[in-house]
């Protein structure tokens, strides 16, 4: 531990530290949200590996009050739009306007009046169901972490954190993500209906006068610090290669390929892919107090690294074929090691 | 470093025990094939196919197959990163022994704190590794298999295989083959000289051991050198018995009967003497008898019966004794010259040979017509005693009657020349059908060094001259029994008219077609070129669906096709053939002429009735002789033509056997 900084400084400090904080994180969290451990998990694993996660579930699932519940946990700006047809670009990135020096020369100016997306956490709600060009908006902010306007280049705050949702059942009036967009979430989240336990607590909770409080625990530092950490998680060689053979098995043309996905994929996950899942790996050995990496933690998040990624064709479509069920072919046929 | 022993170690244990697991199993795999080919080998031992040295030699291969098999798979690298994540895996270390043995085999400079700190880590983690509980050892998976081949092959071993003894056994005797319809042939001819009840005992005693010999040729019990031996045996014992040569008999009697023409009551002997018939003339004699006891003549016909008589009696043999003292002389002069030269020319010496042989002639000839003079001799007594009887004048019809009786006696010496006469005739018959024998069985021997290559592939490698053999003969008799035989060139159809066949009444042999065939009964003729040209004679049976072939070598040249198209058959075919010839279907006659269409207007009546038809038919073209004095009169009159003509030996051969095969049978004698 640094006695300068207070900050610590050996690797064990630091994993330990790591688990303190994810345990306070989860724990406020916890007091809203019933359940959706994976989703929590997930949702925490893209903000440590400064990436954007993408949550589908039907309405009513929390997916909300997630992450409206992080954003208190957390001392981070928290922004929420509600992604609809008639939505513009300007409303999410900002405008400029003319405004008057009123206590000064009382000249007239142009100004830029910042939007939503200029926050810590954004959070764009349906994001399905804005126009493309909308949804476009997103892209320079999401990957970039920076947005042009008029010529002018507005870095957004680190750290910057998207999360999306989308409806899966309501597909009128929608306008699907493109490949490309897509391919800039770290992970794509399915939220599931909590179980008959979870219901009574959600219940138990919600229908009450006494409304749980959340304390924000970690502030802007913390969360960078944690960052940093995650990016220093070795990576044996063996488990690299291990998420390369899977990422090359969800390409239908190699030999190697399962037959499930000869079959059914279209395109196979980018190199991204790749790098999510090693990413996620890394923060899934430190939420359990490892140094390194393992496959099996590669295997744990290769589900929502993947699965936006892996382009059905037609016949799959046809057929009724997630992408879950060809990741879990694909998990089954890659071994360990060579 | 020294943190990371226990870890490595436990890797090696590892990896040691993946090694053994996989030597077992390797092991067992060979040993399930070992023991499969040492229960081959043992068995193929103990039957006798492979011998013990051999088996050895395969025993010590399939011991060794195991043992190599088990290094191999021992020796076979394992990765130490799988030993590794086994550990890993039964531990429940995420990765961590994996991991930190890969950043431990790193530089030390290159690694980053976290590496080192993950090191640390799995050393802690590492100290109580369990290799067993990594990777437990399986038991082969072929050991079932293993076992119950074990099992096998231990009972294999105990089992206990007769010794095999080679039999020694002599070379079969082939037997000799002929058709039975051949056998038949000579045993109908012989079974009549056997129950001729004038036949003397030395004719029955020939014809029954000719009989036994046709019966061993039909059980094949004989092969062809011992057929040929017993031939040989017989016709020396015939000769032996032959008393006297029957020509240089006929000779005398002639003589004689030269010498009675004188005389007009002895006219009749004299004629049948000169015919050589002693029987025709002991009745003549016999009635001369008669005619001195009952009716004694004048006395002029006595004394010119008694001149006849005497000059019969006196009648001297043709003397060959002035040729056999000629011959001797210039044979005499030959050796004379011989030992003034001290040795002969070619010529000279070709000469004395050809002497030698006609003087050894001669005086077979000469002893040959003395045995014929013994036999005469007495009835030249009785005959100069009947003349002497009627010199005596005095003694009126007593001497009559005196010499009637000697005139009796004479006609029993005729009586016994006749039957003598007619035993050397049934002796000369005997002869000739075994000479016929012989040369059907020289004819066989040919056929079979002609043939015989050519039917080596159908009756197989193994049968050896056996095989070709009955290839032969199963071809004659499937030809013979009308079956569809193989097409060829240059054979020559005949087909003789076929007789309407009774029910069944008499088999012939056991041969089939009895149910009665009609005109031609559809055989398929065929030619059997085969490079050698064959004729092959077909005759239609006399209704009873047997026809015969005859094949005459060298014959068939050019004429045609012989496989018909018929359904023929030899055996139960319901009449005629279908079909026809598709060699007489040439391209239609081009007529050059014009043509002229005519239409007959036709007429309409009753029509003739069936009897009509019947009727007509039979008067036309339907056999009215009986098929046995038809085949007499052609058969006498082909002797006939055999004796007079000069017909090569072959031919009469062919031509004796087509009159045999095409004799009536027993069936046909009332036909």
């Amino acid at each position: 531990m640094s006695e300068d900084t207070g900050q610590p400084t050996t690797p064990e400090e630091q994993v330990e530290r790591f688990g303190e904080d994810i345990g306070r994180v989860k724990a406020e969290i916890g007091k809203m949200i019933v359940g959706q451990e994976e989703i929590l998990d997930g949702v925490l694993t893209c903000l440590l590996s400064s990436g954007q996660a993408l949550l589908e579930g039907v309405p009513g699932l929390g997916k909300t009050m997630l992450v409206r519940s992080l954003a208190d946990a957390l001392h981070l700006d928290f922004s929420r739009i509600q992604f609809t047809p008639d939505l513009m670009p300007a409303d999410i990135l900002g405008t400029t306007v003319m405004s008057e020096d009123i206590g000064g020369s009382g000249e007239m100016r142009l100004e830029f009046r910042k939007g939503p997306i200029f926050s810590n956490i954004v959070l764009a709600d349906e994001v399905n169901r804005a126009t493309p060009k909308t949804q476009s908006a997103l892209l320079e902010a999401m990957q970039e972490h920076s947005v042009t306007v008029a010529k002018t280049t507005y870095k957004l705050d680190e750290p910057y954190f998207v999360l999306a949702t989308q409806n899966p059942l309501e597909m009128e009036g929608t306008y699907p993500l493109p490949e490309a967009q897509l391919d800039r979430f770290l992970f794509k989240l399915q939220v599931e209906f909590p179980s008959h336990d979870d219901l009574h607590a959600i219940l138990d909770r919600t229908t009450g006068n006494v409304a749980p409080e959340i304390s924000p625990v970690l502030g802007k530092e913390d969360i960078l610090a944690m960052r940093r950490v995650v990016r220093d998680v070795a990576v044996a060689r063996h488990v690299q290669d291990y998420a390369i053979r899977v990422l090359e098995a969800t390409h239908p043309e190699r030999p190697d390929a399962p037959d499930k996905v000869k079959r059914y994929v279209r395109f196979g996950a980018s190199p991204r892919g790749a790098q999510a899942c090693l990413i996620g790996a890394k923060v899934q050995a430190l939420f359990n107090g490892r140094f390194s990496a393992s496959v099996d933690d590669v295997r744990k998040v290769v589900a929502p690294a993947l699965r936006h990624r892996v382009i059905l064709n037609f016949e799959g479509e046809a057929e009724g074929v997630t992408t879950d069920s060809v990741i879990d072919e694909i998990l089954a046929s890659v071994p360990e090691s060579k | 470093m020294n943190d990371l022993r226990a870890i490595r170690q436990a890797i090696a244990g590892v990896r040691r025990r993946i090694r053994l697991e996989r030597a077992l199993d390797v092991g067992v795999l060979f040993v399930v094939v070992s023991l499969g080919l040492a229960g081959t080998v043992l068995g193929l031992s103990k039957a006798g196919f492979i011998d013990a040295e051999l088996a050895r030699g395969w025993f010590a291969f399939a011991a060794a197959l195991p043992i190599l098999g088990a290094l191999a798979s021992a020796l076979r690298p394992v990765r130490p990163l799988l030993a590794a994540q086994l550990l890993d895996r039964s531990h429940h270390l995420r990765s961590r022994l994996a991991s930190a043995l890969e950043f431990a085999d790193q530089p030390p400079a290159e690694r980053s704190a976290f590496a080192e700190a993950a090191i640390t880590d799995a050393v802690r983690h590492g100290k109580s590794l369990d290799p067993r509980r990594a990777f437990p050892i399986r038991p082969p998976r072929h050991l079932f298999a293993a076992s119950i081949l074990a099992l096998l092959v231990t009972g294999l071993t105990t089992l206990e295989v007769p010794e095999r003894l080679a039999i020694v056994s002599p070379p079969p005797r082939l037997p000799l083959l002929l058709h039975p319809d051949d056998l038949d042939a000579f045993g109908t001819d012989l079974d009549e000289l056997v129950r001729q009840s004038e036949s003397s005992e030395e004719v029955t005693e020939a014809a029954q051991r000719f009989n036994q010999l046709i019966e061993d040729l039909k059980d094949r019990r004989l092969d062809r050198t011992e057929a040929l031996r017993r031939i040989r045996e017989l016709e020396n014992r015939m000769s032996e018995g032959r008393r006297a040569d029957a020509e240089a008999l006929e000779d005398a009697l002639r003589q004689l009967g030269d010498e009675l023409r004188r005389s007009e009551l002895t006219r009749a002997a004299s004629e049948a003497l000169r015919d050589a018939d002693p029987g025709a003339a002991e009745d003549a004699m016999r009635e001369l008898a008669a005619q001195l006891r009952e009716n004694p003549p004048s006395r002029r016909e006595l004394d010119r019966l008694r001149d006849a008589l005497r000059r019969a009696a006196e009648a001297e043999s043709r003397d060959l004794s002035e040729q056999i003292e000629e011959q001797r002389e210039r044979m005499n002069r030959l050796l004379q010259r011989e030992r003034e030269k001290q040795g002969l020319n070619e010529r000279d010496r070709r000469l004395l040979n050809r002497r030698r042989r006609e003087l050894e002639r001669l005086e077979r000839q000469q002893r040959e017509y003395q045995e014929a003079r013994r036999e005469l001799q007495r009835l030249q007594r009785e005959l100069g005693q009947a003349a002497e009887d009627l010199n005596r004048e005095a003694g009126g019809s007593q001497d009559a009657q005196d010499a009637a009786d000697s005139v009796d006696r004479g006609a029993d010496d005729l009586n016994r020349m006749a039957r003598e006469q007619m035993s050397a005739e049934q002796m000369r018959q005997m002869t000739e059908q075994l000479r016929q024998l012989r040369e059907m069985l020289r004819r066989q021997r040919q056929q079979q060094a002609q043939n015989g290559q050519g039917q080596q592939g159908q009756n197989g490698q193994g049968q050896g001259q056996n095989g070709q053999g009955q290839g032969q003969m199963e071809r004659f008799v499937l030809r013979a029994q009308g079956q569809n035989g193989q097409g060829g060139q240059g054979g020559t159809r005949i087909v003789g008219p076929g007789q309407q066949g009774q029910q069944g009444q008499q088999g012939q042999g056991g041969q089939q077609g009895q149910t009665g065939q009609g005109e031609g009964q559809g055989q398929n003729g065929q030619g059997q070129g085969e490079g050698q040209g064959e004729r092959v004679l077909q005759l239609g049976g006399q209704g009873q669906g047997q026809q015969a072939i005859l094949e005459l070598p060298g014959m068939g040249q050019g004429q045609g096709q012989g496989q018909g198209q018929g359904q023929g058959q030899g055996q139960n075919g319901p009449g005629a053939g279908q079909g026809h010839d598709p060699t007489m279907l040439d391209d239609p006659t081009r007529l050059a002429g014009s043509q002229r269409n005519v239409r007959v207007e036709g007429e309409q009546s009753e029509g003739p009735t069936r009897s009509e038809v019947i009727l007509s038919a039979a008067d036309r073209g339907f056999a009215n002789t009986r098929y046995r004095e038809v085949y007499t009169d052609y058969e006498n009159h082909a002797e006939e033509v055999l004796e007079r003509d000069e017909v090569p030996a072959g031919y009469r051969f062919y031509v004796r056997r087509y009159f045999q095969l095409i004799r009536p049978r027993d069936g046909e004698a009332s036909e």
